[in-house]
């Protein structure tokens, strides 16, 4: 018989990894994140909890490091020229572009903004969702929602002037 | 067609809740809601890693109290090698004496993640670091060479929790064994002061754990 923390690993890792890979890629680092985030949640002493507590909390912790290893990226050459991938069309460069992007914007944006950003674009949650796993009001996360629009737009223009 | 719903949904649906109507006949009909839990529900293998992690780790209500496991006197200075942490009785915070600084590492060997038992490693290994800082705040990691130490990370840990580093790292083929040193200190440390405290820690501002990890070489 598997032992409950096999049982939490063969239940949540996938969607982990999943998680991690959408925002981070595929590869060691989502990988990486995944791990850490399992772990957090073994020394918490959630693995057996209500699995709608524990998806929340796993977006939640899975963001913020997510976020974290985003932050510790050096920016590559030729990111500027990927600011329009926020609204990723599915390709193969619009997805790399989308990447590119929220880890030039993990350098200029709040903590809190980008994880509820993250939350919202990348992972598709509804402002309800994101207010459940965040524990934010859905007041401040639309102001949130705004703000970092505002960033992005910024940046967007900042990168269109530089390479012009 | 409805749009698609939220991965956390559609994660939440893999693990068994309910969908409404308008979005079960959505992701009935959609490729990509329909690989999404393909993913989700494949079976995975369950990693050395995690049996390990149960064997040893058992969560919260626990303590950590670090095994000093090998003690080489291979060089003039003395090697201390912390390999692992185990449950104590004791909760956290139990008393106010200083505790040791422990450091766990996880190997990544083809992509299957193990804690480390000590034996040599191969080149081509990832590694990662746990630190269990007890109070110390902030930790930074070297590869210590002939009279030298080369940064490699860091950055602030919480007191009295374990974290696992976020940086990882792989393992090349130059030398039959890589020397990490961990410090741990109050704060963070400018680099003539981390050169110090690796040279002759202050037990009262800094604690220095250093790992040997053997190779084995091709």
């Amino acid at each position: 018989m598997p032992s409950p923390l096999a049982a939490a690993y063969r239940q949540y890792f996938p969607l982990l990894v999943q998680k991690c890979t959408r925002i981070l890629g595929d590869g060691h680092e989502a990988q990486d994140v995944a791990q850490e985030s399992f772990i957090r949640l073994h020394h918490a002493g959630l693995c057996e909890g209500d699995a709608r507590l524990v998806t929340a909390w796993l977006y939640r912790t899975s963001t913020r490091l997510a976020i974290d290893r985003l932050r510790t990226r050096r920016r590559h050459a030729g990111d500027a020229a990927a600011v329009d991938g926020l609204s990723s069309d599915g390709s193969i460069e619009a997805h790399v572009g989308a990447r590119q992007l929220w880890s030039e914007l993990a350098q200029h944006v709040p903590m809190l903004e980008l994880e509820v950003a993250l939350l919202s674009r990348v992972d598709g949650l509804t402002q309800a969702e994101v207010a459940e796993v965040t524990g934010i009001n859905p007041r401040r996360i639309r102001r949130l929602l705004v703000r970092f629009e505002a960033h992005a737009q910024g940046l967007r223009e900042k990168d269109e002037r530089c390479s012009q | 067609m409805t749009e698609h719903p939220s991965y956390l949904e559609l994660d939440r649906h893999a693990l068994g809740a309910g969908l409404d109507t308008n979005t079960a006949r959505h992701v009935a009909n959609c490729a990509l809601c329909q690989a999404h839990l393909e993913r989700i529900l494949a079976e995975s293998v369950v990693p050395v890693w995690v049996e390990q992690l149960a064997a040893a780790a058992p969560a919260r209500t626990h303590d950590w109290r670090p095994w000093t496991a090998a003690l080489g006197g291979l060089a003039a200075a003395a090697v201390l090698c912390l390999v692992w942490l185990r449950p104590s009785e004791r909760p956290l915070g139990y008393d106010t004496a200083k505790g040791m600084p422990a450091v766990g590492v996880y190997v990544n060997r083809h992509e299957v993640v193990r804690v480390w038992d000590g034996a040599a490693l191969e080149p081509g290994d990832r590694i990662r670091l746990e630190v269990a800082p007890e109070e110390f705040a902030h930790v930074s990691v070297f590869l210590e060479g002939e009279g030298s130490a080369t940064p490699l990370y860091q950055g602030p840990v919480q007191a009295h929790a374990r974290s696992v580093l976020p940086k990882a790292w792989q393992l090349d083929a130059t030398s039959s064994a890589e020397r990490i040193v961990v410090l741990f200190s109050d704060r963070t440390l400018a680099p003539a002061e981390a050169e110090a405290q690796l040279r002759r820690p202050d037990p009262k501002r800094a604690c220095v754990v250093r790992l040997t990890l053997p190779k084995r070489l091709p």
